[in-house]
This record gives structure tokens, C-alpha cells and sequence, in this order.
């Protein structure tokens, strides 16, 4: 190149052949940089390039790379070429085409040579569609940053059009550019990984309340966005199977997750990524993905401390996409952060289910029934939410008899029965013990009764022994038809329970909610009222039991003569039938229950001891008063067999004061 | 060999690439090893990359069922030949390499030559 044909509005100092690049930076033009600094980094690559084949329009092909890992160099800008025929090269095949010295290469000196075409050093071939100047000359120029070439410009040319002098004054211009250019790439590198950071940020913070897909769609959508992906999806490895938690972009209709063969699905287990450019010449590829379009992949694992693997699945259309390393690097920053909200999500789900679960059934504890009671009955969309109580009869007596072990495994099946047999929707929970609730939605045609009397035949079905099965008690009630609050809704399923156990027992409650326990009340003043009140001390019996035996005791009086009725001993209702039940059970065996149904009574049993006991201490016709001593082994005689032998203990621990009584 | 010797290869083309991911690296120091498929015409390439006490072994397997046989030889960036092995269908074969550097794989299958170019050995 003459000094007549330098380019008008660049006219530099020239540069020898192999020298040094000048050191004093030409001008560029105002309009240039501000141009430069508004585009992207390919566009002020481009753009470069531009403005160095206009002002030497002899260059045939001109190439700009861009460092885009430790290693590798992706094809920034080109011209010249047919785009998508170059894109990624290693930093060593770049510097073994540049014939300078490795000095050279690492001080950022541009090379003139005038061998076989740049490109055919780099890539050992000529690349299709290329053309090449004859006689040629190649330019190369590295760009240093920070002791590090950071990108490479390359020129092809006819010998003629690429000589020293353009050399010279390619060195200065882009020399000049070159902190530009620079100041753009490092910007966009940082809003890349700005844009990342905020998306990985956005997913740790986001509320704990949402449901995880949710979150976790969102987390991909930003993925596949900021990749450049077509498509993705979040994937987790259950045995040999492949199950989809969350997708994103193109394919929704594909099972795209078919592509990861049982090989690749164990490199992923171990840890590795996995990138496949060409789908289409993959030997294992789906038939079915590659007709639909499928062409790369991106596989990334995410391991997570339990021996589940999941993975972040990536995948394009085009031929040879895959993450360049600055965005597979915050892919994996993004996988990672996807492992830790499900391992939270997880963890907080664990927590939950042991705050808010029986251990022994599997049912919601207390605790997430009474969550679970408030929050239904909150709401006000119309719909009828039934609380159904279910009580196990005699479970008392099957602890007893056959152990705790066996009394457990009972609640383990019914805990069974009803995690698997309930209603869908239908929320089942113990509350303690041997009582459970259920919790009912549905329209105001719902059949309560129905409903109630299904379950009961479900638990009723559950053997307790070779003859025998679990009874139940049940009550419910109809919020917002019977009840308007949580409380009040429990209180009443609660009283309907309760009367179902009585009735179920052949009786009512003994306490009928009209009448305290407290409020019935009787002394008499008679030998038998005294023992069986002393016995029933010695015994502790409870309140509700002493109330009985002083009724029993009362229409027992009642019935010989020895009392007269009164007013203020007016038995309620529910009271006189139990005594006059244990009335019934006066001359039994005390312990019947071979032939009875249920148990005698303990007031029964304390009051068949009593009443013999005065019986025989007072004279009758043909026979004499028994001494209490008497009295006492004629009634030892008989316990285990016909007495209760506690109570029969009971009476001798009385024996002082029997002698009193009997001497007063 | 020099550039201006370079034969005509056929280019392996890479059909898939296996390593360790970033994340698990950061986490867990696992070494860099990797494995990559690549397609030569209508042949496969199996290629793998360990590093054991001894340093990167480079191993590799030509997967074709017809019965080819040929050579194989890594070149280095400065041309010089380091490995030669004789090279058969299905039967793997390993080549000690030198860590940190750049390699090219030469393989000679009959008439044809084939070249990997840009292994990085770390």
C-alpha cells in the first residue's frame, strides 16, 4: 500500500513489517466510539471489522475472536465467511497459527506472514466456501488485557492488499478501538452474569409459601432465556425412570427427557455434564426428537446429599448450540441454587409432615386438625364442612387384654384404612388416644349420615381378634347448617359422639348435658348406704361412679322399706337408669362377662359385697345375726367366685369399723 | 510436520461431550476428566480422558463393526509426534499424554485420515 492509497480519514504512521505496534494510539473518531460503546459486543465487533474493510477493501476475510474461557475462543465477529460455518476454537490451535513468537503472541504484536490461509492453521482444514487469495498474506494481531490475550483479530488477503504498511496501520487503529471494544465486552459479560445472579437471587428469595413447581418453572423459564436455549427441563432420575418437574419453552408436547439414554443418565448420577451439539448424527438419538426438530443438548446435573440426582436439561433447535463457558458456569451457579430450595422445600415439607402427623397412623395429629378445623370453617363459599368424632369402644379393654402392641397395630391398620379408603378430599387425624376426627367438604347435598355410617362400616370391618372387631361411637356435625364456629361445630359433634357410645352401651349418658355431675348428691343414714359409701372411699371410686352406687343404693332402700322417697333426692333421668342397671346385676356373678356382654358395673360389685355383708349381720326369720366376723369369711368364702375379690379386700380393710358399727 | 504438510483429513465431528459439572468441580474438587463421542464418516469415536497418579491417559476406541485396521499417533502443538499405535476396530487403546497442553489425533484408517483436533489435556 503507497502513501497515496492509505485510507483519507485514516491516515496513521506506518508500521515495519514484524514491528512493534506504535505505541501512540491514533485518533478515532468521536462518532466511532460513541457507535461502539451503544452496541452489543458482536455489533462493535462487526462494526469494526466494518470500518477495516472499508478503508482497505483488498481484505478478502477478516476474523475477531473473543476469549470465552480459560482455553477457548468463540467467533465474535467475521466477514467474508459464510455465517455458522466457525464458531469455537481452542486459545493453543490460535496461537499455534501464529507464526511470531510466543513473546510476540503474550506483547499483543501483530504478524504478517505469507503462508497457507490463517484458517487452515487453525483448523488443519480450509473451511467449505472459503476463499483464497492468491499469493496470500495473513494478518494476526492478539489483544492484551490484564497479561492475557482476550481476543484475536485475523486478516486474509491477496498479497498486494495486505502488505507491511497495512499492517502497520491496522496495528494503530485497532490498537486505538481496542479499549473500546474491551470496555464493551467486559460490560456485557457483566450484565450477563448481573441478569443470572438476579434470576439465581430471585429463586432463593422467593416466598416459601409458593408451591415449589411454580418456583421452579420460573427458575427455568429465566434459564432457558438467558442460555439461549430453545427449551428446558427440570428432571429427576426415580430408578431407571425419568420423571419432569418443571419445563419451559419449546417442545411441551415432547418427551424430550427420552433423549437421556441409561448411559447418560449414569454420567449425570456421577456428576458429569453432559453437551451433545449434533443430535442428529448422536448413534442413540430418538427417532422421534430428531424428526421433531431436536438437534442439541445441554445436560446438567444437580446432586443433592441424599442419593437423588436431578438435572437441568437445555436443548435447541439449532445445530452446535451449548452454553458458552461464562454461561455454563452460571448454569451450574443456577442448578446449584435449584438443589438448595428443593433440598429447603423438602426439608420444610419433612418438618411439616412430622409437626403436623401421628407418627403411629400416618393421620394428622391434633395440631393439623385444629389448623385445618379453623381455616375450613373460615371460609365462606357456601360449602357444608361436616366434623365426624370417632371414638373406639372398649379400646380400654383391649390394651388390657391383649397388650399394647397389638392395641397399637390395630391403630396402625385403622390409620391405613383411612389414609387409603377415606373419600378423596376427605381429611382424616387422631386426636388421641383412641379418638380420631374426620373432616368433610362438600355441597349442601351432602349426606352426613350415610357418610358417617360408611366409615363406621369401614372401621368396623377391622378384626381385633378371631372373633371379635373393632366397635366405633361416632357423632358429626354440619357447619354452617347446625354450627356458625369451629368450637361450637366440635362441641356438638363431640355430644353426638358421646350419646352414640351410650346408646351403642344400651344407655344414655349418664350426665346429660342438662344436668352437672356435681348436682346430684344423697346421704342416707342406713347401714348399707354407710358401707357402701366407706367401700367406695376405699376403693377411690370415681365421682360419677359413687353417684350411681349412691342411687343403686337408694332404690335399693327404696325397694326393702328402709328409706322413704323424697323430693331432694330426685334421681335425673339418666342417673336412674344406670342404677337401676346395676340393680340388674345384683345377684350375677361379679364377673360375667363370658356371659354377658359387657363387664358388671363397679358399683354393682361393690354394692352385691355391701348388701351381703348387712344382710348377714342382721337377724332373719330362722336365723341369727352373724357376728362380722362371720360375716366376713362367709362372704371370703365366696370371692373369685361369686364377689369381687378387690372389693372383698376392700371390706376387710374395713374391719375395725364394721366391729364399731356392729357394737353401736 | 510442518503446517504447510498437513494431509487431507476428515474432520471428526463432535457428537457429544461428558465432564465433570462446574457446580460439583467447585464442590467437590472432582478431577477434570472427560469423555467425548465423535463421528468420522461412518465410523465412531470413543474418546476419554483420565488422570490417575501417572498423570492424563488418553483412551480411545474405534466403534464400527467392520473389521478396519490403520494407525493411530497424537501430534503435539509443536508438530511433534508423541504416541503411534497401531489402531483396530473395537479394540480400545491408551496413550500416556503430557499434562497442560494441546494435542491433535491422527488416525489412518486405509485410504482415509481422520484428525481430532484441540484435545486439552489439564
Amino acid at each position: 500500500m503507497s502513501e497515496e492509497r492509505l485510507p483519507r480519514r485514516l491516515r496513521l504512521p506506518r508500521v515495519p513489517s514484524g514491528a512493534r505496534a506504535n505505541k501512540a494510539r491514533p485518533a478515532v473518531p468521536a462518532a466511532l466510539i460513541d457507535r461502539l460503546l451503544k452496541g452489543s459486543t458482536t455489533a462493535s465487533f462487526e462494526l469494526t471489522l466494518d470500518e477495516l474493510l472499508h478503508e482497505l477493501p483488498g481484505i478478502a476475510q477478516a476474523f475477531f475472536w473473543v476469549r470465552q474461557g480459560p482455553h477457548q475462543f468463540y467467533l465474535q465477529a467475521a466477514r467474508g465467511v459464510p455465517k455458522g460455518s466457525l464458531e469455537e476454537v481452542l486459545e493453543s490451535s490460535l496461537k499455534s497459527a501464529y507464526l511470531g513468537s510466543a513473546e510476540d503472541w503474550q506483547g499483543g504484536v501483530a504478524h504478517l506472514d505469507n503462508q497457507q490461509h490463517i484458517l487452515e492453521r487453525v483448523l488443519g482444514l480450509q473451511p467449505a466456501g472459503l476463499s483464497v487469495e492468491e499469493p496470500p498474506a495473513n494478518l494476526t494481531l492478539p489483544l492484551v488485557a490484564d497479561r492475557q490475550v482476550w481476543a484475536v483479530l485475523q486478516l486474509h488477503a491477496q498479497a498486494q492488499h495486505l502488505g507491511p504498511d497495512e499492517a502497520g496501520w491496522v496495528g494503530q487503529f485497532v490498537s486505538g478501538i481496542a479499549p473500546i471494544l474491551r470496555e464493551v465486552y467486559l460490560r456485557e459479560q457483566a450484565e450477563r452474569k448481573a441478569l443470572w445472579l438476579s434470576a439465581i437471587n430471585a429463586l432463593l428469595q422467593t416466598s416459601r409459601e409458593q408451591p415449589l413447581e411454580l418456583v421452579l418453572q420460573d427458575a427455568i423459564e429465566e434459564a432457558t432465556r438467558l442460555s439461549g436455549a430453545e427449551g428446558a427441563r427440570l428432571i429427576v432420575f426415580e430408578g431407571h425412570a425419568i420423571r419432569t418437574i418443571a419445563q419451559a419453552g419449546w417442545g411441551s408436547g415432547l418427551v424430550v427427557e427420552a433423549a437421556i439414554t441409561r448411559q447418560l443418565g449414569e454420567r449425570l448420577r456421577s456428576g458429569q455434564q453432559v453437551g451433545i451439539p449434533r443430535y442428529d448424527l448422536y448413534p442413540n438419538r430418538r427417532p422421534e426428537l430428531f424428526e421433531a426438530g431436536l438437534r442439541s443438548l445441554f445436560i446438567l446435573p444437580i446432586l443433592r446429599q441424599s442419593s437423588e440426582t436431578s438435572a437441568l436439561l437445555l436443548f435447541s433447535t439449532q445445530r452446535h448450540w451449548l452454553p458458552d463457558a461464562q454461561t455454563q458456569e452460571l448454569l451450574g451457579d443456577m442448578a446449584a441454587a435449584i438443589g438448595v430450595v428443593r433440598a429447603e422445600w423438602a426439608l420444610r415439607r419433612e418438618l411439616a409432615w412430622a409437626a403436623y402427623t401421628d407418627p403411629l397412623t400416618g393421620l394428622g395429629n391434633r395440631r393439623a386438625f385444629e389448623r385445618d378445623l379453623e381455616k375450613l370453617t373460615a371460609r365462606t363459599n357456601g360449602r357444608m364442612v361436616v366434623l365426624m368424632l370417632l371414638d373406639l369402644d372398649g379400646f380400654k379393654s383391649i390394651n388390657d387384654t391383649y397388650g399394647h402392641i397389638h392395641a397399637d397395630h390395630l391403630l396402625v391398620r385403622l390409620g391405613g384404612v383411612l389414609r387409603a379408603r377415606a373419600r378423596a378430599g376427605d381429611r382424616a387425624y387422631r386426636l388421641g388416644g383412641d379418638e380420631f376426627a374426620l373432616l368433610i367438604e362438600g355441597s349442601s347435598t351432602l349426606d352426613p349420615q350415610r357418610i358417617a355410617e360408611r366409615y363406621r362400616a369401614l372401621l368396623e370391618e377391622i378384626r381385633v381378634s378371631d372373633s371379635t372387631y373393632l366397635k366405633v361411637s361416632l357423632g358429626y356435625a354440619v357447619f354452617p347448617t347446625e354450627v356458625t364456629d369451629a368450637q361450637n361445630l366440635w362441641r356438638r359433634a363431640d355430644d353426638q359422639m358421646y350419646k352414640d357410645k351410650a346408646l351403642r352401651k344400651g344407655r344414655t349418658p349418664l350426665f346429660a348435658p342438662v344436668l352437672e355431675p356435681a348436682q346430684w348428691g344423697l346421704q342416707l343414714d342406713t347401714p348399707l348406704f354407710r358401707l357402701a359409701d366407706r367401700l367406695a372411699q376405699v376403693l377411690k371410686l370415681d365421682w360419677e361412679e359413687q353417684q350411681v352406687l349412691q342411687a343403686s343404693c337408694y332404690l335399693l332402700e327404696l325397694a326393702l322399706g328402709r328409706a322413704m322417697p323424697t323430693t331432694e333426692a330426685q334421681l335425673p333421668e339418666a342417673l336412674l337408669r344406670e342404677a337401676a342397671r346395676v340393680l340388674m346385676y345384683l345377684q350375677s356373678p361379679w364377673d360375667a362377662r363370658e356371659l354377658l356382654s359387657e363387664s358388671i358395673p363397679r358399683a354393682a360389685r361393690v354394692l352385691q359385697v355391701a348388701l351381703h355383708y348387712i344382710t348377714a349381720t342382721q337377724p332373719t326369720e330362722g336365723r341369727a345375726a352373724r357376728s362380722p366376723e362371720e360375716a366376713l369369711e362367709e362372704i371370703a368364702a365366696q370371692a373369685h367366685q361369686r364377689f369381687d375379690p378387690g372389693v372383698v379386700e376392700a371390706l376387710y380393710s374395713l374391719k375395725v369399723w364394721l366391729s364399731d358399727q356392729s357394737a353401736a | 510436520m510442518t503446517p504447510d504438510t498437513i494431509p487431507q483429513y476428515g474432520e471428526a465431528i463432535l457428537i457429544m461431550d461428558s465432564r465433570s459439572a462446574p457446580a460439583i468441580v467447585r464442590s467437590h474438587s472432582t478431577c477434570e476428566s472427560w469423555n467425548r463421542l465423535y463421528k468420522l464418516d461412518n465410523l465412531y469415536l470413543d474418546l476419554s480422558l483420565k488422570i490417575d497418579e501417572s498423570g492424563p491417559l488418553l483412551m480411545g476406541k474405534l466403534l464400527t463393526p467392520n473389521p478396519l485396521e490403520g494407525r493411530v499417533r497424537l501430534v503435539a502443538e509443536n508438530q511433534d509426534v508423541l504416541q503411534d499405535a497401531e489402531l483396530r476396530a473395537m479394540r480400545a487403546w491408551h496413550f500416556r499424554v503430557p499434562a497442560g497442553g494441546v494435542c491433535r489425533l491422527e488416525m489412518h484408517l486405509g485410504g482415509h485420515s481422520f484428525v481430532v483436533r484441540s484435545l486439552d489435556i489439564p
